[in-house]
């Protein structure tokens, strides 16, 4: 127990990095490259910190936030629905940095560049470990069957997809107020347990921080983001005998894995499993992958 | 207003610097290569070490500089983007990856350059190059400002001339167009690569020079401002083109220089992200992108 407590901040911290890692996460499976979900994660922790000080009560606020957050998503899906791949990568990561930007000027909300602080910390680690638990449910359930296939196939080819009575766009609006839903949470949940909410910690660094554990723990399974959100928040603490070389051979590492592990950890994982029981051994969740077929793909 | 017009074509100038070699990568490989901030940024911190043991003048730094970057951005082609090209399963993942791939690469140049700076921002020393005002046509300008905007028109005309009128250009329009049957028409994919990356990689790093000077400032983040107006420029240019990127530096200068004397300095690095999201929405393919053809 005395280790919990020892780590309790960087276990906040992993699973807040979580509940954001799948928030893009729902958007990148089905193909969609939007980190809006970055961008959300500051409306959510924003909103929450400010009903909190204004003297709301913790669930109404966080409810308020990913109400808030879900009407942003869905018009931004709308407003962005004609943009694909590289061109949507860069909208999303524009729309981060112009609500940095709010941030940073919008003094009387969010206290400007200094951010707001004293935000009262209303949330614990075990309701963390609940969010954590039921998102980590919501992402395995909409893993399988038809909505897996369906993220699967959007994935692959979208031109395929209608001509198989997927309806594009409303699967798109969908996942954007899902990965929306999420971010706030993420937010949310960040601010009310960390005090302070300030606009430099959000951004591209986060955008590269979530993508990182994204691609360290790999994409296509609810296990991934989780076990990866754990790897980037400790990589740190492991890697310090690197001393100043540190950060050069984090850079390294997640570019040798997005080239040569495109499906991160869990992949190998599901590799090894495999190999040893013919895809039904231990553990049977790693050696399980969607697989689309077609035929049975209907909306 | 003369020195409002000078401002914008100095920066119109540096906006354009930076610009041509992204535009140059993503036009004919189709890589967004994020790392191209930090190989800008890696042109000024070779600037800063060289200088630091010696009295070194631009004239050899520049082009040791340019070198240095051009490594840079073939090494990342290499280790990264041809093997993710190699190993792609579909085109949409394999972009994505790329990016990721070059955040990455970033984050390590980011982190070299920080080393050598101190994590501090630096300055470099007047044996480079020494900066005195002079007055054009009513407006007080610097000798380095003369020799961006020189600089920034030369390499234009220069980049549009190859693409245009040689057949390492011809090669990279048709690459551009269509790796498959360019391959059949004797385009070698991977010297075409390389060279691409190398000419993009080293003007990125000759920019970061000129402007590390023009600052007086030597910093890991110095890139990372300019890339999402470089992504504003290509997209209000069109993928590729280089006339484009012309007008939209200077366009986007314009209206920065705008914002700041009308409105607010506050909301000056809002404009290009603005622009970016209402562009993409009202003409995805650019202001004066034609069709593919016209691409790189």
């Amino acid at each position: 127990m005395s280790w919990f407590s020892d780590n309790e901040t960087l276990i906040q911290a992993a699973l807040t990095m979580t509940l954001l890692a799948f928030s893009l996460q729902v958007c990148l499976r089905a193909g969609i490259a939007s980190f809006a979900g970055v961008g959300l994660w500051a409306v959510g922790g924003y909103t929450a910190a400010a009903l909190v000080q204004h003297g709301w009560t913790t669930p109404l606020a966080i409810v308020v936030a990913i109400g808030l957050s879900v009407a942003i998503s869905v018009a931004l899906a709308l407003v962005l629905g004609r943009l694909h791949s590289l061109y949507l990568a860069m909208a999303t990561i524009a729309f981060v940095l112009l609500l940095q930007i709010v941030a940073r000027t919008w003094d009387g909300v969010t206290g400007g560049a200094d951010g707001l602080y004293a935000i009262p910390v209303t949330l614990t680690t075990g309701w963390l470990i609940v969010f954590v638990a039921v998102t980590a449910g919501v992402v395995w359930a909409r893993g399988r069957g038809r909505s897996g296939r369906t993220s699967e196939l959007l994935r692959v080819d979208q031109a395929l997809a209608p001509s198989l009575g997927v309806d594009v766009r409303r699967q798109r609006v969908a996942a954007f107020a899902l990965s929306g839903a999420l971010g706030a949470l993420a937010g949310a949940a960040n601010a009310l347990l960390f005090n302070a909410l300030s606009p430099d910690q959000f951004g591209f660094t986060l955008i590269v921080d979530v993508l990182m554990a994204l691609v360290i723990g790999g994409m296509t399974s609810w296990a991934g983001p989780l076990l990866g959100a754990v790897i980037v928040t400790w990589l740190p603490t492991w890697l310090s005998f690197l001393g100043n070389a540190r950060p050069m051979v984090q850079g390294a590492i997640v570019v040798l894995m997005v080239v040569y592990l495109p499906d991160g950890l869990v992949g190998i994982v599901r590799a090894a499993a495999r190999r040893v029981g013919g895809g039904g051994g231990w553990p049977a969740w790693a050696a399980r992958r969607p697989r689309v077929r077609a035929s049975r793909v209907r909306s | 207003m003369g020195q409002q017009a000078a401002n914008t074509i100095v920066l119109g100038s540096s906006y354009l610097l930076f610009t041509l070699g992204l535009s140059l990568s993503w036009g004919v490989l189709g890589v967004l290569n994020l790392a191209h901030g930090a190989i800008f940024m890696i042109g000024a911190i070779v600037a800063y070490q060289v200088t630091k043991g010696s009295d070194a003048s631009l004239v050899v730094v520049l082009p040791v500089a340019a070198a240095a970057g051009g490594a840079c951005a073939v090494i990342l082609e290499l280790v990264a983007y041809r093997p993710i090209r190699n190993r792609l399963r579909h085109s949409a993942e394999g972009d994505l990856r790329a990016l990721i791939a070059s955040v990455a690469a970033a984050s390590i140049l980011v982190a070299v350059g920080d080393e050598v700076t101190d994590r501090n921002p630096q300055s470099l020393p007047p044996s480079l190059f020494d900066v005195h005002t002079t007055t054009v046509l009513g407006a007080q300008v610097t000798n380095i400002q003369l020799l961006i905007v020189g600089l920034a028109l030369a390499l234009t005309l220069a980049l549009a001339w190859v693409v245009h009128s040689t057949n390492a250009g011809r090669a990279m329009r048709a690459f551009a167009y269509d790796p498959a049957t360019a391959r059949l028409l004797g385009v070698s994919p991977e010297r075409l690569s390389v060279a691409t990356m190398f000419v993009s990689g080293a003007m990125a790093a000759a920019a970061g020079v000129l402007l590390a000077i023009n600052l007086n400032l030597v910093s890991a983040y110095m890139g990372d401002g300019l890339l999402l107006k470089a992504f504003a420029i290509i997209i209000l240019a069109g993928v590729g083109s280089i006339g484009g990127a012309l007008v939209a530096a200077f366009l986007l200068a314009f209206v920065e220089i705008g914002v700041v004397e009308y409105v607010s300095s506050d909301l000056k690095d809002a404009v290009a992200f603005a622009l970016i999201i209402v562009l993409l929405l009202l003409r995805p393919q650019g202001l004066f992108s034609r069709g593919a053809w016209q691409r790189a």
